[in-house]
């Protein structure tokens, strides 16, 4: 007999057997490669077979209101576990990687976290990660007033929204005569970018054809956001030799004059975040 | 009046036997000379020697034997391909590939030596109930770093190469017989990195085993050893990649 709908209340994830809070929304599954037999002269049954190793994917959303280096540490070499729990069932895999970590912030909006990981090995419901438990974490509300940032264009122009993201590519190693990876690797760099929206006093785009006389501008960019209550309690985003990969300027008859900026950084090391929390 | 003909319609059979093939091909090339005639007229002839013919197929097993691993002796074979018959076939190259998670191919390339029979004609069969053999159902016996230098092999590629030599005589345009000439195997692997081996050439190894099977453990061909010893060996990378250790190990049989 049905159970009845699964509401929010009884949804649960948890990584590395820890819950995670603040998930607005989360979407898990796999995928199976294969390829249908289709043989020269055969007219009879066409059978699939499996060509690679299923994937399985992970892409989370939640609110920033915990202190979230508990999701950045992922963005290293480790693996970890991790397990939806909604009612009675669960989708568990054993050994999920970071690719993907976004942050964005906009005023007056809670500021939000995407990641997405890549699963590789046992995914499914029939299986155990561990003991789940709960973590005493610090809350940590930012207020859009106490967001800071250094770069180009910020010191007389209001940034009104950004996205700080970091991208990580990860390759899995099998083994002739193994169903689960030998290894998996992070494959280095790291690509970082910055989206910002500002609103425009006197910022002025460059030139295109600058970069090709006069070689990529780098720059450093540190972003600085601040709790709502405390501000001694921060988290601090720095990208070093960050070079603009796209410039717009957008006008409109009743409203400002906004600019739409992306950087791109790329690093061997595990991007910079300072938790001051 | 000319027609396509689907791959469903055109099947391949050696000795009485279908196979799943993806793939195959047949063609034969005539010795040809462009001789030089009286007054500097250049022509070009074409029956100073026996045809060759060859014919190709890459395929899957779906039985515990591959019967083609069988014909790397002295035996030869018939065949059809898409309706073309031919018999006095020499089995000359036998190749299995074996990747992670993909299905074990195997190919066959014989040797024609006694033409062709009919035209191409559609046929089909009917296959309903098979499974072939998946990398990631491999067995391997002493493919190791102590025997091998590597413990993670991510690719094998094994080889039966049978040397063919047809007796001709005056007269006739197909050979009076066909010696079995040298048989040699060769296994190369490519895997996690060869570090510790990669000065010792000419190293003999111990006798590896291939075992493959499809995903109930069900064995798909013969069991395949090599022993012999290590020919060549590479290291190599690239940016963005990770360090490939490849062992080329070469037995002679006759």
């Amino acid at each position: 007999m049905a159970q009845g709908n699964i509401n929010g209340f009884d949804q649960d994830f948890y990584l590395d057997g820890y819950a995670i809070s603040g998930v607005q929304s989360l979407d898990g599954g796999y995928s199976v490669q294969s390829d249908q037999s289709t043989f020269l002269g055969n007219k009879g049954r066409v059978m699939p077979f499996q060509t690679s190793p299923s994937i399985g994917q992970f892409s989370v959303s939640k609110d920033m209101t915990s202190q979230p280096s508990g999701i950045t540490k992922w963005l290293g070499e480790e693996g970890f576990s991790g397990l939806f729990k909604y009612g009675e069932k669960s989708l568990a895999f054993q050994s999920g990687f970071m690719t993907e970590y976004r942050a964005s912030f906009s005023p007056d909006d809670l500021p939000q976290e995407q990641f997405a990981l890549s699963v590789f090995g046992e995914m499914g419901g029939d299986f155990s990660v561990g003991e789940l438990k709960s973590k005493n974490e610090t809350k940590f509300i930012p207020s859009s007033s106490g967001i800071e940032i250094e770069c180009k264009g910020r010191e007389t122009n209001r940034v009104t929204s950004f996205q700080y993201g970091v991208r990580v590519i990860r390759d899995a190693h099998y083994g002739i005569g193994s169903k689960f990876p030998k290894q998996v690797n992070l494959t280095l760099p790291y690509e970082i970018s910055l989206n910002l929206t500002i609103e425009v006093d006197d910022y002025e785009s460059e030139n295109v054809y600058t970069t090709i006389r006069d070689g990529i501008d780098l720059t450093g960019i540190n972003i600085k956001i601040s709790d709502k209550c405390d501000s001694s309690k921060n988290i601090e985003y720095k990208i070093e030799d960050a070079s603009i990969v796209s410039e717009s300027i957008a006008g409109n008859y009743n409203d400002q004059v906004t600019a739409s900026l992306q950087y791109k950084a790329f690093s061997m090391n595990v991007p910079e975040i300072n938790y001051n929390v | 009046m000319s027609k396509f003909i689907r791959y469903t319609e055109c099947p391949v059979k050696i000795n009485e036997d279908f196979y799943l093939a993806k793939r195959a091909s047949i063609g034969a090339q005539a010795s040809a000379t462009n001789p030089i005639e009286f007054g500097g007229k250049v022509g070009i002839s074409t029956g100073i020697g026996p045809e060759r013919s060859e014919f190709f197929m890459q395929y899957f097993v779906t039985g515990e034997n591959d019967p083609i691993a069988n014909l790397t002796g002295k035996n030869s074979c018939s065949g059809s391909f898409g309706g073309i018959e031919f018999s006095g076939a020499y089995l000359t190259n036998y190749h299995i590939g074996i990747k992670p998670y993909a299905p074990v191919e195997m190919s066959a390339r014989f040797v024609v030596l006694s033409g062709f029979n009919n035209n191409i004609q559609e046929s089909s069969f009917s296959e309903n109930d098979y499974t072939v053999a998946n990398g990631a159902n491999v067995e391997l016996t002493n493919m190791n770093y102590l025997n091998i230098g590597m413990d993670n092999p991510v690719e094998i590629t094994y080889e039966v190469a049978c040397e063919r030599i047809p007796s001709f005589v005056i007269g006739s345009s197909y050979p009076r017989h066909v010696n079995l000439g040298a048989v040699e195997k060769y296994l190369d692997i490519n895997g996690d990195d060869i570090g510790d081996v990669i000065n010792y050439q000419e190293r003999d190894i111990a006798e590896i085993s291939i075992k493959a099977s499809d995903e109930l453990g069900r064995s798909r061909g013969q069991t395949l050893f090599c022993s012999g010893a290590i020919e060549n060996q590479r290291l190599d990378i690239s940016a963005g990649g990770t360090l490939n250790g490849q062992v080329s190990i070469k037995e002679v049989i006759r």
